[in-house]
């Protein structure tokens, strides 16, 4: 239905800022008045007076990688320090590994702990003037870490639920700064989330797909909106490309359902698109009566609210107030109509009404929304058509919808770990790859 | 008959349960469906990127009057890529290097293979014509001193060169050089190479967001049983066979 056009969907969550002052070691440690950098006050006599600190918010997981660097100011006496992630429940004494749910690359051994008191050779130790870096690949359900901007290893993430950066401190003077990402990473994270979408996409660019079917799909979608001059244009380069496109129909009639009355939807998209409802109402009452007979159906509801919008657009407001009057008034209190008869009347309320809340009416979607309905009506009307609701989608958007529903579902099964799909996104993202691959370019020169 | 249908899917939801799969019905499922947002401008600009990607000049035309959809690469340089295109695969090879450095004299002169490809689809053609003493000619001034740099660029000099030596070429064993696949491998090549050069992405995203549907249902397959797409051109959704 026409209604208020959909937010895109931003998955705000939130992320770590600053260290958590609240919940952390405070007898051992002392964390900075920035809550950015945490030092070791007490002295090192067994295994249960760690400094221990969390940040503020568990890592966001909506997205493909969560990262965060500490950079160690002085190793102090023993270089105990620790980064890692831990649960919100973590026994704030422990180094992060020592416990379970949690995880810990140690800086005096360069072992990774994984919830048992025995670490498993992991990478390099670290001491003062390191950069250590500590993340959670989703994609590959991973922890992984960093030193000095170089990836030293990953490992499997069996830990469920949200999982808080941690550092921990547990010697004299031992002291340690913390980057949540305000500033510049020494590791280069964007590389390294580059990488891990060009595997993704290697592996999926290996699968073969039938021949044509992308022509076909393309094919189907002018026939199926009924944009004819692009389809015939479309068909004549078909047939002189080399060699000539050939698209096997399954049976001879899917062609012509396709088809079906496609001059006709093509010169209502077009009257709609220019906002000439007029003329749409009389070409329907003309070719398809029906459709435009019941006054109070969705379709009839839409081009009048259209009519309204467009008399607003040129500023004839008495008009449009008229016209209101007439036709729209009907539809308060219908179920299903208020929300858009509500919107469209408020455009009269503002002098920029395309400034205001209301604005999306004014623009090309939402005469796109009522073009597309009108098509789907007609669609409708082929007495030969089987499935009322493929008149409503085009294959294109059933196989886009496919492939959304099965990435949510994937994701959700995940825990809603990682990306999301937004074919937006996709469409608009083609640029990462390219700079990977210019940089290659560049390379063999 | 109906309930053999039944008993089918309950069966289907037993084998799934064994597997730990969770199951979803039809009606859970398109309700799913119906729950996606789908802008028919983002589909539409999928449609125009197909179009100006593959060349198809005239139709992205048509298309941005019809849609009100703009393209992301500028219609005249279509016609001109298309030309050069058109060349390679009519075999006038050295009329499409001529066009590719009225285009961007920078685009052979960064791709080292794409500019020997060119050249040997031209001795290729050379071949295929009978002019064996041109050929050689141009085999040994132009192709020998860059297969001289290269292994990779040698070995495939010599198997074009290899063409010669047969009298019936059709059956020899480097015959599939002069099939027109051969052609259509190097347009394709150039076709890319231009494309990159105007900054816009070699291949269409249709494909790729259709390989991005066979993989993200083969991966949901490892963890649930559902209706699944196996027809990619008809689109139609199949219940869970056994």
């Amino acid at each position: 239905m026409g209604g208020k056009r959909e937010e895109e969907d931003f998955e705000e969550e939130e992320v770590p800022t600053e260290l958590n002052t609240i919940n952390s070691s405070g007898g051992f440690l002392v964390v900075s008045p920035d809550k950015l950098s945490v030092k070791y006050t007490s002295v090192n006599l067994h295994g249960h007076d760690v400094g221990v600190v969390q940040a503020n918010k568990p890592a966001p997981v909506k997205r493909l990688v969560y990262y965060f660097e500490i950079y160690v100011k002085d190793a102090g006496a023993k270089g105990q320090i620790a980064i890692g992630f831990t649960s919100e429940s973590f026994k704030m004494r422990r180094q992060p590994g020592w416990e379970a749910n949690s995880c810990g690359y140690h800086g005096d051994d360069g072992l990774l702990y994984r919830g048992q008191g025995k670490g498993e050779a992991f990478g390099p130790t670290f001491t003062t003037n390191d950069t250590v870096g500590g993340g959670i690949n989703y994609a590959s359900q991973e922890f992984f870490f960093t030193k000095n901007g170089s990836l030293v290893g990953a490992v499997y993430k069996d830990i469920k639920g949200p999982l808080f950066p941690t550092i921990a401190v547990h010697s004299q003077n031992e002291e340690v700064l913390v980057n949540f990402g305000q500033k510049k990473f020494a590791f280069d994270l964007k590389e390294y989330e580059a990488q891990e979408r060009m595997k993704q996409q290697m592996t999926i660019e290996k699968i073969s797909l039938p021949p044509n079917v992308s022509y076909g799909l393309v094919r189907s979608y002018l026939q199926h909106y009924g944009y004819e001059d692009t389809l015939n244009s479309f068909d004549l380069a078909g047939k002189t490309t080399v060699p000539p496109v050939f698209v096997a129909q399954e049976n001879g009639f899917n062609e012509q359902d396709n088809v079906y009355a496609l001059n006709q939807r093509k010169t209502l998209r077009q009257l709609i698109r220019n906002g000439e409802i007029d003329a749409a109402f009389d070409k329907l009452r003309n070719w398809h009566p029906w459709i435009v007979q019941d006054d109070k159906s969705s379709t009839c509801f839409l081009l009048h609210c259209q009519k309204f919008i467009e008399l607003v657009r040129v500023g004839a407001l008495e008009e449009a107030v008229k016209y209101g009057r007439m036709e729209l008034a009907k539809y308060f209190g219908l179920a299903g109509f208020e929300e858009l008869v509500q919107d469209c009347v408020a455009l009269l309320a503002y002098e920029k009404p395309q400034e205001s809340s209301v604005g999306y009416l004014l623009e090309d979607s939402q005469r796109e929304i009522v073009a597309d309905t009108v098509n789907a009506m007609i669609l409708s009307t082929n007495p030969n058509v089987k499935d009322l609701h493929g008149c409503l989608h085009s294959c294109l958007e059933r196989l886009l919808r496919q492939l959304t529903a099965c990435c949510l579902e994937r994701r959700s099964m995940n825990g809603d770990q990682g990306e999301a799909f937004h074919l937006h996104r996709v469409l608009n993202s083609g640029f990462q790859i390219r700079e990977v691959e210019r940089e290659v370019l560049v390379s063999i020169k | 008959m109906s309930l053999f249908w039944i008993v089918i899917r309950q069966l289907a939801e037993i084998e799934a349960m064994a597997m730990s799969k969770k199951v979803i019905t039809r009606e859970e499922w398109e309700k799913k469906l119906n729950d996606v947002k789908i802008r028919k401008e983002d589909m539409n600009k999928l449609v125009m990127n197909f179009l100006v990607t593959e060349g198809y000049v005239d139709a992205a035309e048509k298309f941005r009057m019809e849609s009100g959809t703009e393209p992301d690469i500028d219609l005249a340089t279509i016609t001109d890529r298309m030309a050069v295109k058109k060349a390679v695969q009519c075999g006038n090879v050295e009329d499409a290097i001529e066009k590719v450095n009225d285009l961007n004299p920078e685009i052979l002169d960064t791709n080292p293979q794409l500019f020997f490809h060119l050249q040997q689809q031209r001795l290729i053609e050379l071949i295929r014509n009978g002019k064996v003493e041109e050929a050689l000619e141009f085999a040994q001034e132009e192709l020998a001193p860059r297969g001289e740099e290269n292994q990779s660029f040698l070995e495939e000099l010599e198997r074009t060169v290899a063409l010669l030596a047969f009298e019936d070429v059709s059956n020899c064993p480097v015959g599939d050089l002069l099939d027109i696949s051969q052609r259509l491998k190097t347009a394709s090549e150039v076709n890319a190479a231009i494309l990159t050069s105007q900054s816009h992405e070699k291949d269409p995203k249709l494909p790729s967001l259709l390989k991005m549907l066979l993989w993200a249902q083969n991966q949901l397959d490892e963890k649930a049983a559902y209706p699944r797409i196996n027809d990619l051109a008809t689109a139609t959704l199949e219940d869970p066979a056994i």
